[in-house]
């Protein structure tokens, strides 16, 4: 039986002792852990002893390149090597006492854990902890001292934005749980954690606020995490693609994202923030279509502004999803609609292009689609050729050669620049998809194809849920209230409850706006009121 | 795990009255209309919209008897199993070919204005196709398409009415109160042909959490179509009189090809209105399909809809080929529209609702249970 | 039940690609923009049957673009029945016929003269889906077709400098518009009785003005324009124009910005009826003399009078020529008695169109206001 395999049944049946468990030899227990880690070049055995005497036999076993060595140095090391020789020692001769002085008394490392099997000293050793063994006991002593070169905070690079924090989450486990701890004081913050994957036995927090997160989301969202079965999860997409409600749709139903201030808006909306290690990316859990609308700015500048740009935005998905397919339908189908005089300029302009319209735009869709595919992955510099190249190819020797129309040119740049206004680059990407199935719909019947084709999506967002929410929400099951953080965003003040409406503790604000020109008033209320100014 | 509520809100139910109602009929039905009613059509309809609310009430009442229970496990209930299965199949079958109508009708429309050289076929298939994925995932999915599409329609489709305003002459309707009398006898038979879709309420009002709300929204939701049908019938009277009016087989449609709206990226909307009313259509379909394949699942017995709503496209199909030609199909409408319709929208609900307190069926005053 | 249902609509999808039934390129279309029918003479009979003619203008699209000198294309077609004639087309060129972007429409005099040919012409342009009734409707003298041989002066497009010209309606009286469904409506409200804008085309100029009088789908003369300005006064359809005056010696021409008429019943004496038309309007004075002053309040009511003199006679005159030798009702007078006193309307219903000339009187008044004189004194 492999490590995987016990570690399974333990957690199956609850049964610690289907663990590898330890003797009281230290020979033979390190002798079953280089069985067990044979091969493993990168695990340090550091034998030492210690004691006036030197009778006392001491491993310490850990990763190289994952711990922190100066630590270990000073903390473990100094101190029993050295420190323990200083101090003439009262040493008891009693092994189990020994390692009660030395669990209690000698090690000043900030983490510590008594483990006793060797299984989890296997784990704990590749996670990046080092472990004591002792001669005499069956007990190890975990030490953390996690060290590994990691990236530091920094700013997001796929959610920049003018105005707010520029921190980022990084990929390590626990500074993105910091950071987020750091935004939200609050002890019903709750966070709990589990590993998953069964050879990388990754970190998985689900973060939630305990008083405004509906209970049934967060067991949910626990049940789901624990259905994965997987050798190893490497990024948070993993947990998306075991988790989400319908896998098959082309709408992303999870949102995730870079920026902590994001999550804890999320936090305090009562969503739930599952956090992934080894991934800078969170997913936040349950969503609606407007989420993908949002950018975390939205929330720190004048409220006017954003909502011009809020509409500005919904319009532009519109029209990356629709422009191409509207110009088919109304060039090849319905010239009616439009002004005579722009029905003359576009027949004009297409005169000698030997395309129907319909394949005229899926060249030039698929052309841009390509460039920017292979812009996405090639370095900066290179990139820039590639703009270069798609300029000319696109804008200028396409145009020239006649096989397109300049007008197509025109519609396909406003499309891409549509298409760059959503904030959401997994959203994006399913109008992306969705743009071409207009397109064909368009192009078999007009205008009717097109609404029909709206029509299949709009039956299939209705019934698409993300945990139990409709994600159509709040367009569907309406209430006016709902509709503050949507297309419009309000002032803040007169968001009086939380968007989300399955959140618990519905109110998130008090109103005081009437006190800032009634002085009297807002005397009075402080006055009354001195643990709530506590609070601000 | 959240479970997903087959349950519909009084909002929704609102949207569902206003969405069933309002069909591809509304087309033809001003010409209808006008012709019966004269100048005092509009008038006469919005007295026949407060008479249909009165109606749409007892059907409330009927409803609210029975909570938790839709018009196919009632009527069992009422008048017994074998009968009620019976009326129910009945029921059924008017709700296919109203909607088969309500296919072939805009199919018609369709063709003439957008369409003209695509089969029939293509045409109407493609919309029952588009009906089904959503007539599969239950009344939550229904209502709630029902109830995004309402303002996806009626916004941009005022909207599209509103240039032509500038060129309508209100005088056209002088004058009011003359000739009443006789209109209102004449239109009676208009009455079930604009509110058909009512009946859908003794389906719709047994998905709701608590029936004795649904008067308020049933009533806003009648008032806002009888105030459509006002609205579109006094602008197309305002633009081509009354002659002119009952001269065009779809007035509403000759009023947005007549106007022109300057400076605006589109010019001659009657396209853009007509692929707005597919919505519409679509809807109306959607809400007759469901409960037509909700009853057949209650009257075979078995827990879910799904497995009826596909081989049901083929019925569909198949009545909405019948009729010859647009002749033939109002002649066959009217029948259906005008006097079979006003017998489940009218006279059904009363007799049931007389058998049920007669028999002492369902419960009386739901507020004491 | 699912996969059945998504390979259903996947199979419809992708037949969907080998049949776009209703696609037709944008260039392959040919848009008519202007169109004339005429009614046949001997010499141009292809078959013995035909009965009309049918010419019309289409934009060559590649010139617009500024090469090609010819800006646009004359075609001309028969046929015994308008949209056989219309159809024949296609035995001659390889475009598919588009009219949704017609603007405007010019009858013949000769077809305006045969009731039988223009029903059934407006009848199978009033049936047709394609045709956007908002397009203007011109009647000229001599035929249709001829007007389409003017090559314009000062634009590219013939149609677009005849809807442009008919659009100058609201700043000169002397120029009607009409939009096809207003045509229909007037033939189906008022039996068939309309006024048509007329058209003239010179050798590269046309002219909008004056109107052609159909009575009963039958033409009965033209109005020049000056015939026509104060008809469209007591039709109430006034919007902007020139009177001018003389005032001692002077010609004052006075600018009209509204002219408004109010219709009312007076009385009713056995059978006859009794109307008043009032016209009220408000405007500036466009010019007087140099060194003379203007802004006076005598001289002004002295110029107000004469006007509102000038304007009862020139109404009285035009209501005079269509009550006694057309004997048509184009003012409205029907529609008012049907709208406001349908009970004096059920007593001159049958033969209305006598009872019109015999039973009715109307009396003109006049009222204008001179508001301004110009940044002058």
């Amino acid at each position: 039986m492999g490590v995987f395999t016990r570690r399974k049944a333990a957690e199956e049946t609850g049964d610690e002792k289907q663990k590898l468990a330890t003797t009281k030899s230290l020979e033979e227990n390190i002798d079953m852990l280089k069985k067990l880690l044979a091969d493993c070049n990168d695990v340090v055995y550091k034998e030492f002893r210690v004691g006036v005497d030197q009778d006392n036999d001491f491993v310490l076993v850990f990763t190289d390149g994952l711990i922190d060595k100066s630590f270990i140095n000073e903390a473990v090391m100094g101190e029993l090597m050295i420190h323990a020789r200083e101090v003439p020692p009262e040493a008891p001769k009693d092994k189990e006492k020994l390692f009660e002085l030395v669990r209690y008394g000698c090690l000043p490392a900030l983490e510590l854990k008594v483990i006793e099997n060797l299984d989890d000293a296997v784990l704990a050793i590749l996670t990046g902890d080092a472990v004591l063994f002792m001669d005499g006991v069956s007990k190890l002593i975990e030490i953390g001292a996690k060290g590994w070169p990691g990236r530091s905070v920094s700013e997001p690079a796929t959610e920049s934005v003018v105005k707010g924090p520029r921190d980022g989450f990084t990929e390590t486990f626990r500074f993105n749980t910091a950071l987020i701890r750091r935004r939200i004081r609050d002890p019903k913050l709750k966070l709990k954690q589990m590993q998953v994957g069964r050879r990388s036995c990754t970190n998985i927090g689900i973060m939630y606020i305990e008083d405004i997160a509906l209970k049934e989301i967060v067991d949910e969202v626990e049940r789901r995490l624990k259905t994965i079965d997987i050798d190893g999860i490497l990024e948070s997409g993993y947990v998306e693609e075991f988790i989400e409600d319908n896998p098959f749709s082309l709408f992303p139903h999870i949102k995730s994202t870079e920026r902590p201030d994001k999550a804890a808006a999320s936090l305090l909306e009562g969503r739930v923030v599952i956090l992934v290690d080894n991934s800078p990316f969170v997913l936040i859990v349950p969503v609606v279509l407007t989420s993908f609308f949002q950018a975390s700015e939205d929330f720190y500048m004048r409220w006017i502004p954003i909502t011009v740009l809020r509409f500005l935005r919904y319009f532009a998905g519109l029209i990356s999803l629709i422009a191409p397919a509207l110009y088919i339908a109304v060039t090849s189908f319905h010239p009616g609609i439009l002004p005579t005089q722009l029905v003359l300029s576009i027949a004009a302009a297409r005169e000698g292009v030997p395309f129907p319209a319909l394949i005229e735009a899926l060249i030039m869709e698929v052309t841009f689609e390509l460039l920017r595919e292979a812009g996405v992955r090639l370095p900066v510099l290179i990139g820039g050729i590639v703009g270069i190249v798609g300029g000319l190819v696109i804008g200028q020797a396409a145009v020239e050669a006649g096989i397109v129309s300049p007008i197509m040119v025109i519609i396909v740049a406003i499309t891409a620049i549509s298409s760059f206004s959503i904030p959401d680059y997994a959203f994006a990407n399913a109008f992306r998809i969705l743009r071409f199935l207009f397109i064909i719909a368009a192009g078999f019947l007009g205008l009717y194809g097109m609404v029909l084709m709206l029509l299949l999506v709009l039956g299939h967002m209705v019934k698409l849920k993300s945990f139990g929410i409709p994600y159509l929400s709040p367009f569907v099951s309406f209430t006016a209230s709902d509709m503050k953080d949507t297309i419009p965003r309000v002032p803040m003040f007169y968001m009086r409850n939380r968007p989300l409406n399955t959140a618990v503790d519905k109110i998130r604000m008090i109103n005081n706006r009437h006190m800032i020109n009634n002085i009297e008033a807002s005397k009075s209320s402080s006055d009354k009121g001195g643990k709530t100014d506590d609070k601000k | 795990m959240i479970k997903s509520n087959d349950r519909i809100s009084p909002y929704q139910l609102a949207m569902i009255v206003i969405m069933a109602v309002i069909g591809a009929g509304a087309f033809h039905f001003i010409n209808d209309a006008v012709m019966a009613g004269g100048n005092n059509s509009w008038l006469i309809l919005i007295l026949y919209g407060f008479v249909n609310i009165a109606a749409a009430w007892i059907l409330i009442t009927l409803s609210k008897r029975f909570p938790e229970k839709s018009f196919p496990e009632y009527i069992q209930e009422i008048i017994g199993v074998i009968p009620g299965k019976i009326v129910t199949i009945i029921f059924v079958g008017y709700l296919l070919i109203i909607i088969s109508f309500e296919i072939r009708e805009f199919t018609e429309v369709a063709k003439m204005f957008l369409l003209p050289r695509t089969p029939t076929e293509i045409i109407m298939l493609t919309l029952i196709l588009t009906c089904v994925y959503v007539v599969r995932g239950g009344v939550e999915c229904v209502s709630r398409v029902v109830e995004v599409l309402f303002p996806l329609l009626f916004i941009p489709f005022f909207l599209i009415l509103l240039p032509g305003i500038g060129t309508v002459d209100l005088t056209n309707i002088f004058p009011v109160f003359r000739h009443m009398g006789s209109g209102t006898v004449k239109m009676l038979p208009q009455m079930p042909h604009a509110f058909r879709g009512t009946e859908l309420l003794l389906f719709y009002i047994g998905f709701m959490k608590k029936p004795q709300k649904a008067y308020k929204p049933v009533t806003i939701g009648l008032m806002f179509v009888t105030f459509f049908y006002a609205v579109i019938i006094l602008l197309s009277m305002g633009m081509f009189g009354v002659k002119g009016t009952t001269r065009e087989i779809w007035p509403l449609i000759s009023y947005i090809r007549n106007i022109q709206s300057p400076g605006l990226f589109m010019e001659r909307l009657e396209g853009v209105a007509l692929s707005l009313w597919v919505m519409t259509v679509y809807s109306t379909i959607v809400l007759g399909y469901f409960a037509s394949s909700y009853s057949i699942s209650k009257v075979v017995g078995t827990k879910e809809h799904r497995q009826y709503v596909l081989p049901l496209v083929i019925v569909i199909f198949y009545i909405a080929l019948q009729p010859a030609g647009l002749a033939q199909l109002y002649d066959w409408g009217n029948l259906m529209y005008k006097y079979i319709s006003s017998i489940f929208i009218y006279v059904l609900p009363l007799i049931l609702l007389a058998i049920a307190a007669l028999r002492k069926r369902g419960i009386k005053d739901y507020e004491k249970a | 039940m699912k996969r059945l249902s998504l390979l259903l609509v996947i199979l419809i999808m992708s037949a969907a690609l080998w049949g776009c039934w209703d696609k037709i390129e944008i260039e392959q279309r040919l848009f008519v923009l202007a169109m004339g029918i005429d009614k046949i003479e001997e010499e141009q009979k292809s078959i013995p049957e035909d009965r009309y003619v049918v010419s019309f203008v289409s934009p060559v699209v590649g010139a617009l673009m500024g090469n090609g000198d010819t800006s646009f294309h004359t075609y001309k077609t028969t046929g015994k029945v308008f949209s056989v004639a219309l159809n024949n087309m296609y035995t001659r060129f390889a475009k598919s016929l588009s009219f949704e972007h017609t603007r405007v429409l010019i009858f013949g005099e000769e077809l305006l003269r045969d009731e039988e040919l223009f029903k059934e012409a407006l009848d199978s342009i009033g049936r047709s889906h394609e045709f956007h009734k908002s397009m203007y409707v011109f009647a000229v003298r001599g035929k249709a077709a001829e007007s389409f041989e003017l090559e314009p002066k000062y634009e590219k497009l013939l149609a677009m400098y005849i809807s442009g010209l008919a659009d100058n309606y609201k700043y000169e009286d002397r120029i009607a518009k009409q939009a096809a469904y207003e045509m229909y409506s007037d033939f189906a409200n008022n039996n068939g009785n309309t006024l048509i804008p007329r058209l003239i085309a010179e050798k590269d100029e046309a002219k909008v003005t004056g109107v052609a009088v159909i009575k009963n789908f039958k033409l009965l003369g033209f109005l020049s324009g000056t015939e026509y300005k104060p008809l469209s006064w007591i039709m109430g359809e006034g919007d902007r124009g020139l009177i001018e005056v003389e005032h001692e010696g002077i010609y004052v021409p006075f600018e009209y910005n509204e002219l408004n008429r109010k219709l009312k019943l007076d009385k009713v004496e056995g059978d006859k009826v009794f109307l008043t038309i009032n016209l009220e309007s408000e405007g500036a004075l466009q010019e007087y003399i140099w060194g003379r002053k203007l802004l006076d309040q005598k001289l002004l009511r002295a110029i107000e009078e004469k006007l509102e003199k000038k304007i009862v006679a020139l109404s009285e005159s035009a209501l005079e020529k269509f009550q006694q030798e057309y004997q048509m009702d184009v003012i409205g007078i029907r529609d008012y008695l049907i709208k406001f006193h349908p009970d004096v309307y059920e007593a001159l219903k049958d033969d209305y169109e006598t009872k019109f000339k015999d039973n009715i009187s109307v009396k003109i008044n006049a009222e204008v206001n001179i508001r301004r004189v110009g940044v002058t004194e």
